[in-house]
């Protein structure tokens, strides 16, 4: 898509520039375990982030802003909301943010399905505008790079991540010394602490044996991401691989597990 | 849907957020969900953004510029004692002066302390203060009126909202009053009751939900 954006911004021409075919994703992939299929994914890669570009673009014309921004806005929203909800409950998000060198402190011990959807919801609320400003307008994104655009709007939600949890940790800790010093804070309180159905099936996956003997920590996320019901296509793209490295992970769990078992029995 | 819409959304399809794993992430997310959050409001109200930046602009905080300030927040401090003042016999005109004591006080406390000069310290400041003269004319009120055998009657606003209103706890009270009548954005309400956004949010849908049921809306 060609012409001139407002503001007299000219749109990044994809056919006109040379392409770096090997993607480097903005995640660490050094982690991820051998698999075939990783070498199909640089192609895939590539058209996605020419269309990405072509989507900047269109977006720019628009200048951010209208209802082609609000309607991209909003799958920006449906999709980091998900990642970070999905981070936050497997604990990936404190990974990530020790890679960007912004780690906030440890996973509290203790936190419930309100919390992570609040935390969720802060983060996106502001990454949103940052990857509008820095990013698009500001040309941030780069799609010779390597990142596409969703793990580029990801890395920002990871920079929003850290102050978003401190105010929640200062409020935990509010919403503690309130049930100290009055007991009709309960009402309020109980809603916050509750028992929800995720965090008893963390429980009890973190307290079983083989979940302990599992060595890595992507093994121990995509096994906590599927008991909840993640799909294999949800799991590779929150852990930036192939379905098929998925697969690999969980099938070699699986058979640890299954000759620790044999062993000890 | 127009024609520009419908190129986004196959744009969309066709970019990183299309992959069948986004995809589906992508629809774990109610479109409502997300639309609420792209119409969180502006992180702060028109007077709290002018007030901020007179101060900032002011080389010192004299009489002058505290005073501009003070008349740029009045409103919302007026506002906030209106709903919160349990009038009993109080005519309105007395409310208001409970509104100029805390301006005056407030007015005051900007020419002594000039960390004063940011949006939250400016809004969580001026509550404290309006809500402890609005909770001490509240105690002076009900201690004056008396029931028959002489003990304290609480006094019940006028008007079936405002009875409504006094009716939730402490925390979704101050949240609808702030939001709703006083008209500050859920930021900014965070800031001066020390919560996250994002409770503060949860929190006025529940008082709502419980107004709607109060008032059999």
């Amino acid at each position: 898509m060609g012409g001139v954006v407002p503001g007299g911004e000219t749109p990044l021409d994809a056919a006109h520039e040379p392409a770096t075919t090997t993607p480097v994703s903005a995640l660490d992939l050094s982690s991820v375990e051998a698999d075939d299929e990783e070498a199909e994914r640089p192609a895939e890669s590539l058209e996605r982030r020419q269309a990405d570009l072509e989507l900047r673009n269109d977006l720019a014309l628009a200048g951010f802003d209208g209802p082609e921004w609000r309607r991209f806005a909003e799958e920006l929203a449906r999709y980091g909301r998900a990642v970070m909800k999905a981070w936050c409950y497997s604990g990936e998000i404190f990974n990530q943010c020790r890679k960007k060198n912004c780690y906030p402190g440890p996973s509290p011990e203790h936190w419930t399905d309100d919390d992570r959807d609040g935390l969720a919801d802060d983060v996106v609320t502001a990454a949103i505008i940052a990857f509008r400003d820095r990013a698009l307008i500001g040309r941030g994104w780069d799609w010779r790079a390597g990142a596409s655009l969703k793990t580029y709007f990801i890395g920002a939600c990871v920079y929003q991540f850290p102050n978003a949890f401190r105010r929640w940790r200062t409020e935990d800790q509010t919403w503690n010394q309130l049930r100290r010093l009055d007991p009709s804070a309960d009402e309020l309180l109980h809603q916050r602490h509750r028992d929800d159905t995720e965090d008893l099936a963390l429980i009890h996956l973190e307290s079983s044996t083989a979940f302990d003997a599992i060595p890595d920590d992507r093994t121990k996320i995509a096994m906590l991401l599927h008991s909840q019901g993640y799909t294999y296509p949800e799991i590779a793209d929150l852990l930036d691989t192939s379905v098929k490295a998925v697969d690999g992970l969980l099938i070699r769990h699986r058979k640890r597990a299954a000759s620790t078992s044999w062993r000890t029995s | 849907m127009t024609e520009n819409h419908t190129r986004i959304d196959e744009l969309i399809e066709r970019s990183s957020l299309g992959t069948p794993g986004a995809r589906r992430l992508r629809h774990r997310t109610p479109p409502a969900v997300a639309q609420d959050l792209l119409d969180e409001p502006s992180t702060m109200t028109a007077e709290t953004r002018e007030a901020v930046a007179l101060l900032n602009a002011a080389v010192d905080h004299d009489q002058e510029t505290a005073h501009q300030v003070v008349a740029l927040i009045r409103p919302l401090v007026l506002r906030y004692c209106r709903a919160r003042v349990q009038r009993g016999d109080l005519a309105i005109e007395q409310t208001d002066e409970i509104a100029d004591a805390v301006c005056a006080e407030f007015e005051q406390n900007l020419i002594t302390d000039p960390d004063l000069a940011d949006e939250p310290k400016i809004l969580s400041h001026a509550y404290r203060i309006a809500n402890r003269h609005v909770t001490a004319a509240n105690e002076r009120t009900e201690a004056e009126v008396r029931d028959e055998s002489g003990h304290p009657l609480r006094v019940k606003y006028s008007g079936a909202l405002a009875a409504a209103v006094d009716q939730l706890d402490d925390v979704k009270r101050e949240i609808i009053v702030l939001r709703v009548v006083v008209g500050l954005s859920a930021t900014e309400t965070a800031d001066v009751l020390g919560l996250r956004p994002a409770t503060v949010r949860v929190l006025q849908h529940a008082a709502l939900r419980t107004l709607r049921r109060t008032l059999d809306m």
